[in-house]
């Protein structure tokens, strides 16, 4: 079973609730998918074994072919590349704003004027830790797009045997939807204050649109405050469990710890209704 | 000689936008003929490369001089690579002003692109 953590507000607890659960209902496999940040790993403390750069094809000017026709330049839909025309004749490359669509070697009409050339824009990283798998995927500061390596990442756990938790990019954008597309369930991690509520609500909103079973975690929930489970409610999605906000927990997180041992069991007969409920 | 000039409106007496890639429009100048053309920037609203995109409509026009108040990194390496200079006005000139000061070499050449901080800085004053 894939389970995928998202949240839409960033910082509500999504890697925090992950780490335990992954841990919890261990022998599993948990990926870091939160590429931009991924942070899993401080917590889970994994021996890396294994490192893998991830690349992607970015166009390269052979100035000896290129007759500088701008072909390229026009059809580039993030204008990362700019031709200037003879008698200057220059080409330049924005790698920045690159997305590695491949439109500039397609439309390029001189053979091997414009070739494609692979890029470093991250690592995908493999562990374990005790009896739980780990994978992350770390993407390289100032990349446009996180989408593609959450991809590689889905291609490399396609086949895992057991079950998957996906900790996802926090937001509602192409990232999410990369990384929560094809779960079998979705958990949203809410904290109850209004600006939480309002982004779980963004979120379901996507989720609905994707058609995924989901329900919802409160962290930092505290005593008689029950905005998310009103929220809950009135859409009619099952709040499963509540984790009691505790100085003491943000404290141990400060440092890169977590009680792993406290939530075991209650994060198990979560996994339980999950089950049940993907059927 | 064309000099392209970032502009707050389409005639001469238009003040000089202080920015190159949000311009709101530009004026290209012809200093044989002392005729002028002038256009929206319709790269304004842009997500991304709107420097880029902009400095291209300056390739494409001939231009061998480009006058504004800020030139950030893209805009700044595309511009050089086509051999246009570029000048910054003086705070609150008008274009037949810049044009003036740019033609008695009055104007400080730009050699290196304007920091993003002071970017970012002009951008909040300019709202």
């Amino acid at each position: 079973m894939k389970i995928a953590v998202a949240s839409g507000k960033g910082g509500t607890g999504k890697t925090t609730f992950s780490v335990l659960f992954a841990r919890a209902i261990a022998p599993a496999l948990y990926v870091d998918a939160d590429v931009e940040e991924p942070n899993g790993g401080i917590f889970l403390k994994p021996e890396i074994v294994h490192e893998q750069d991830f690349a992607e094809p970015v166009p390269k000017i052979i100035p000896e072919k290129c007759t500088y026709c701008g072909e390229c330049a026009r059809a580039c839909p993030y204008k990362a590349i700019v031709i200037i025309p003879p008698p200057a004749k220059k080409d330049l490359f924005f790698p920045e704003l690159c997305h590695s669509c491949g439109v500039c070697a397609f439309v390029c009409p001189e053979k091997g004027a414009l070739i494609e050339v692979p890029k470093k824009k991250g690592v995908v990283r493999v562990g374990k830790t005790q009896d739980l798998d780990f994978m992350e995927g770390i993407l390289n500061i100032g990349e446009p797009s996180a989408v593609p390596l959450i991809r590689e990442l889905k291609r490399k756990i396609k086949d895992y045997p057991g079950d998957v938790v996906i900790d996802a990019p926090p937001g509602t954008s192409c990232p999410v939807v990369e990384a929560t597309e094809d779960a079998d369930f979705v958990i949203l991690v809410a904290e109850p204050t209004p600006f939480g509520v309002h982004d779980l609500s963004l979120v379901v909103e996507m989720i609905e649109q994707l058609s995924l079973p989901h329900a919802i975690v409160v962290n930092k929930a505290q005593e008689g405050n029950f905005i998310v489970e009103e929220y809950a409610e009135k859409k009619g999605i099952e709040v499963l469990y509540r984790i009691p906000f505790s100085e003491e927990l943000a404290r141990m997180y400060s440092k890169g710890n977590l009680p792993f041992d406290d939530f075991r069991e209650g994060l198990k007969s979560l996994y339980e209704r999950i089950k049940e409920r993907v059927g | 000689m064309k000099i392209f000039i970032t502009a707050k409106g389409t005639d001469l007496n238009s003040k000089v936008d202080p920015r190159f890639g949000r311009a709101d429009y530009y004026v290209i100048y012809d200093t044989e003929t002392g005729e002028y053309t002038a256009g929206e920037n319709p790269h304004k609203k842009g997500q991304m490369a709107v420097g880029i995109s902009f400095a291209q409509i300056a390739i494409e026009n001939g231009a061998k001089v480009a006058i504004s108040g800020n030139f950030g990194p893209n805009a700044f390496e595309v511009l050089r690579a086509a051999g246009i200079s570029m000048f910054r006005a003086k705070p609150e000139q008008s274009i037949k002003e810049a044009v003036k000061s740019f033609m008695k070499g009055e104007l400080e050449e730009f050699k290196e692109s304007t920091p993003r901080e002071v970017a970012e800085k002009l951008e909040k004053e300019l709202k």
